[in-house]
C-alpha cells in the first residue's frame, strides 16, 4: 500500500546514506560531448547524461551528479533536483534486470497486483528493492500504455504482455537463474541494463 | 453482450497501414504514398497550409481538443527561432494509441510534424517520447535516421531551401510532463513542473521562443488532411468534432485494443460492437469514457453517449484521450477509485499545495475505507477535499484527480457504505 509521503525524506532517493561510486569513465566523458552537441543549451542534456551515468554505474551516484553538474555548468543541487524528480533515475544500485510491473486499472483487472506480489515473494525482496543476489530489481509502475496486453510488465523496459501470472513468474525466475529472456511483446529481446540505458541516453540517435 | 451491434466497422485512416508489411520503414511508407503531403506542402504558401488545417476543423487529440490550425496561427512571424514539439509522453492510464502509432507507422507522425514545422517556419522539432517507451523510441530513432538519409530532414529539403532538424528527447517517468509547459521544462533540463500561463507556449515556449506543441495523434492526422483536403476530413465525425479518433478500449472486454472510428460513434458500439462486449457476458458496471484524467465514470445508462467532445461533456464527463476502461459487475469501485487517486498522488509534481496535499490525504482516506476502517463522515470529508483541489490547483492534474472520487461517491455510494458496514471490502477484485 502507499507509504506516507513523509518517509521519502529519509530514503536514499533524497541522497542520504547513498552508496559511493567511483569517477565516471573516459568513455562517459567522450559520450557526454556527443550528447551535449544535440542541444542548443547545455542544461537540456542533463537527463541524457543522467541516463548515461546510470548505464555505467547502475544508479545515479552523488559523485555522478557532481560530475554532470560541472559538465553542464549547473550546481550539483540543480542536477540532483532533476535526478530525484524523475522515477527512472535510480538512487540505489539496480540489479541486472529491472522488472517493472503495472498495477493501474486495466492491468489490475487482469491480475497485475497479484503478479507484483508473487514476484516479490519469489525474489524475497520488497517492491522497490533488489534480490539478494543482485540479479533482479522489482518495481511497481504506472500505466505502461499497453493496456490491451494486460497484465503488462517489462524487463529493462522491454514489454511482456498477455502472459499468465504463473508464466510471468516462471520467466523472471529463469532469468534470475541466468537464462536468456525470451523476446518481448514487440519481438525484441530486452537489452542488458547498460544497453537499455545507453539507448535511453540518446547515444544511438542519428543526430 | 454483443447483439445487433456485431457489424460495427472501424474507419481506418491513421491506422490504415498498421498491417501493411514494411510500412514502419521509409521505403514501405513512400510506396504507400507517404511523404507526398510533405512534398506538396513544400510548394504551398505557409498560410495556405495553416488555413487548410483550420478549415478541416482538426482538434488536438491530447485531451483538450483545441483547434490545431488556430494554435499554429498564433505563432508570430517576426520572432526566430520557433520550435515544433510533439507531445509523445503518453501516460494516461488506459491510453495506448500514441505508442502504437509510433511503433507501427512512425513516418506518418514525422511527416505530420514536418508539415507543421514548415507551416510555422520552424527549423527545429523535438519529439518528447515517454522514457518507458523503449521500443517506440527505437523505432522513431530509426525512422528519423531514414528521413535524413532520404533528404526529408536536414538542409535544403527536397530542393526547397527549407532546413529542418529533429531531436528525440526521452522522458524519465514523470506523467506530469504530458502537461505541455512541464514538458518544455523537461526538455530544458529541469524538473517537470508546469509553468504559469500566460505567457503561453505560442509566444514563450521552448527556450522562451514561440512553440507549437501537439499530440502524436494530432500530427498524424495532418498528412491525410493535406493530401485529401479539409472537406474530405470533415466528411468523418460530427460537425464540431470532425475526423476519426482512435479509442483505446481495455479492462473487462473480450477484445481489448485500439479502434479507429469517426467521432460520434456510441460508447455501446465501441464496447459491445468492436471490443466484443464485457468479458464472459458479464454485466457492465461502469466505464471511463476518456481515461483517468478528469473523466467521471459512466454507468451502463450512459452507453448510448455519442463519443465526441460535445457528446461526452453533455453526458457529464470528458472525452480526454479516448481511453475507455471497462469494469464488469463484481469490481470494487472503491478500489478502482483508490488506484486512480494513488496514481495522481504519486504523479503530483509537488508544486502546488491543493494537489500535493489533497491527493495525499484522499489516498489515505480511501485506503482506510477500502480496508474497512472508514466512517460515513469520511465521504463528506473527501468531497470537501476534492472541492479544495478542483479549480484551485496550479495545473489540470489536480482537477483530474478529483473525478474518480466524486463520481464514485455519486454513483456507488452504497458500495462505500458497504465497506464500512462489513468492516472490509465486499468484493473479490
Amino acid at each position: 500500500m502507499t507509504q506516507p509521503q513523509g518517509i521519502w525524506l529519509d530514503t536514499p532517493r533524497m541522497g542520504r546514506n547513498l552508496p559511493e561510486a567511483g569517477p565516471l569513465s573516459e568513455r562517459f566523458q567522450a559520450d557526454a560531448q556527443k550528447v551535449l552537441a544535440r542541444y542548443p543549451i547545455k542544461r537540456s542534456a542533463v537527463m541524457s547524461l543522467l541516463y548515461l551515468a546510470q548505464a555505467e554505474q547502475r544508479f545515479v551516484s552523488n559523485s555522478a551528479i557532481r560530475e554532470i553538474a560541472a559538465l553542464v555548468e549547473l550546481t550539483p543541487a540543480e542536477v540532483a533536483a532533476v535526478a530525484t524528480f524523475y522515477t527512472m533515475f535510480k538512487r540505489t544500485p539496480q540489479g541486472d534486470w529491472l522488472v517493472s510491473v503495472c498495477t493501474q486499472p486495466s492491468c489490475a483487472l487482469a491480475g497485475g497486483s497479484e503478479l507484483l506480489a508473487r514476484l516479490a515473494e519469489e525474489l524475497r525482496c520488497e517492491v522497490g528493492g533488489t534480490s539478494a543476489d543482485g540479479k533482479i530489481s522489482i518495481e511497481e509502475v504506472e500505466c505502461l500504455c499497453a493496456c490491451d496486453g494486460a497484465p503488462v510488465f517489462s524487463l529493462n523496459y522491454e514489454n511482456y504482455e498477455r502472459m499468465t501470472i504463473d508464466d510471468a513468474v516462471a520467466m523472471v525466475k529463469a532469468v534470475r537463474e541466468g537464462r536468456e529472456p525470451p523476446a518481448g511483446a514487440r519481438g525484441e529481446k530486452p537489452l542488458d541494463f547498460e544497453g537499455s540505458h545507453r539507448l535511453l541516453s540518446g547515444m544511438e540517435s542519428p543526430r | 453482450m454483443s447483439n445487433g451491434t456485431a457489424t460495427v466497422q472501424q474507419t481506418k485512416v491513421l491506422t490504415a497501414r498498421y498491417d501493411t508489411p514494411g510500412a514502419d520503414r521509409i521505403d514501405g511508407y513512400i510506396e504507400a504514398g507517404g511523404y507526398e503531403a510533405f512534398r506538396k506542402s513544400l510548394g504551398m504558401p505557409r498560410d495556405e497550409i495553416i488555413e487548410t488545417i483550420k478549415v478541416s476543423g482538426l482538434r488536438g487529440r491530447g485531451g483538450a481538443g483545441f483547434p490545431t490550425g488556430t494554435k499554429w496561427s498564433f505563432i508570430p512571424r517576426d520572432v526566430k527561432p520557433v520550435y515544433t514539439v510533439c507531445n509523445a509522453d503518453e501516460g494516461e492510464p488506459g491510453t495506448f494509441k500514441d505508442r502504437e502509432l509510433m511503433e507501427r507507422d512512425p513516418h506518418q507522425l514525422l511527416e505530420g510534424m514536418m508539415i507543421g514545422a514548415y507551416a510555422i517556419g520552424s527549423g527545429n522539432a523535438y519529439i518528447y517520447c515517454r522514457g518507458e517507451f523503449l521500443h517506440a523510441s527505437r523505432v522513431l530513432e530509426r525512422a528519423i535516421g531514414e528521413a535524413y538519409e532520404k533528404g526529408f530532414l536536414g538542409r535544403n529539403i527536397q530542393g526547397s531551401g527549407f532546413d529542418l532538424d529533429f531531436t528525440l528527447h526521452r522522458g524519465a517517468g514523470a506523467y506530469i510532463c504530458g502537461e505541455e509547459t512541464a514538458l518544455l521544462e523537461s526538455i530544458e533540463g529541469r524538473r517537470g513542473q508546469p509553468r504559469l500561463r500566460p505567457p503561453f507556449p505560442a509566444t514563450h515556449g521552448l527556450y522562451a521562443k514561440p512553440t507549437v506543441v501537439n499530440n502524436v495523434e494530432t500530427f498524424a492526422c495532418v498528412p491525410h488532411i493535406v493530401n485529401n483536403g479539409p472537406a474530405w476530413f470533415k466528411g468523418f465525425g460530427t460537425q464540431k468534432s470532425p475526423g476519426t479518433k482512435i479509442f483505446s478500449v481495455s479492462g473487462d472486454v473480450e477484445r481489448p485494443g485500439n479502434y479507429e472510428v469517426p467521432f460520434g460513434m456510441s460508447a455501446r458500439d465501441l464496447i459491445d460492437g468492436l471490443a466484443g462486449g464485457v468479458k464472459g457476458g458479464q454485466a457492465l458496471k461502469a466505464f471511463t469514457p476518456g481515461g483517468a484524467s478528469s473523466t467521471p465514470f459512466f454507468g451502463p445508462d450512459k452507453l448510448d453517449t455519442e463519443m465526441d467532445w460535445e457528446g461526452v461533456q453533455a453526458a457529464g464527463s470528458l472525452l480526454g484521450t479516448g481511453a475507455m476502461i471497462v469494469f464488469a459487475e463484481g469490481t470494487c469501485m472503491v478500489r478502482a477509485a483508490l488506484r486512480y487517486v494513488r496514481f495522481y498522488a504519486h504523479e503530483s509534481c509537488g508544486k502546488c499545495t491543493p494537489c500535493r496535499e489533497g491527493t495525499f490525504w484522499t489516498v489515505n482516506t480511501l485506503d482506510r475505507i477500502e480496508r474497512g476502517e472508514g466512517r460515513e463522515e469520511d465521504l463528506q470529508i473527501m468531497l470537501d477535499v476534492q472541492g479544495n483541489i478542483m479549480g484551485r490547483s496550479f495545473c489540470a492534474l489536480g482537477d483530474f484527480a478529483t473525478a474518480p472520487v466524486t463520481s464514485t461517491i455519486q454513483l456507488f455510494r452504497d458500495e462505500y457504505l458497504a465497506h464500512m458496514k462489513q468492516g472490509g471490502c465486499p468484493f473479490e477484485r
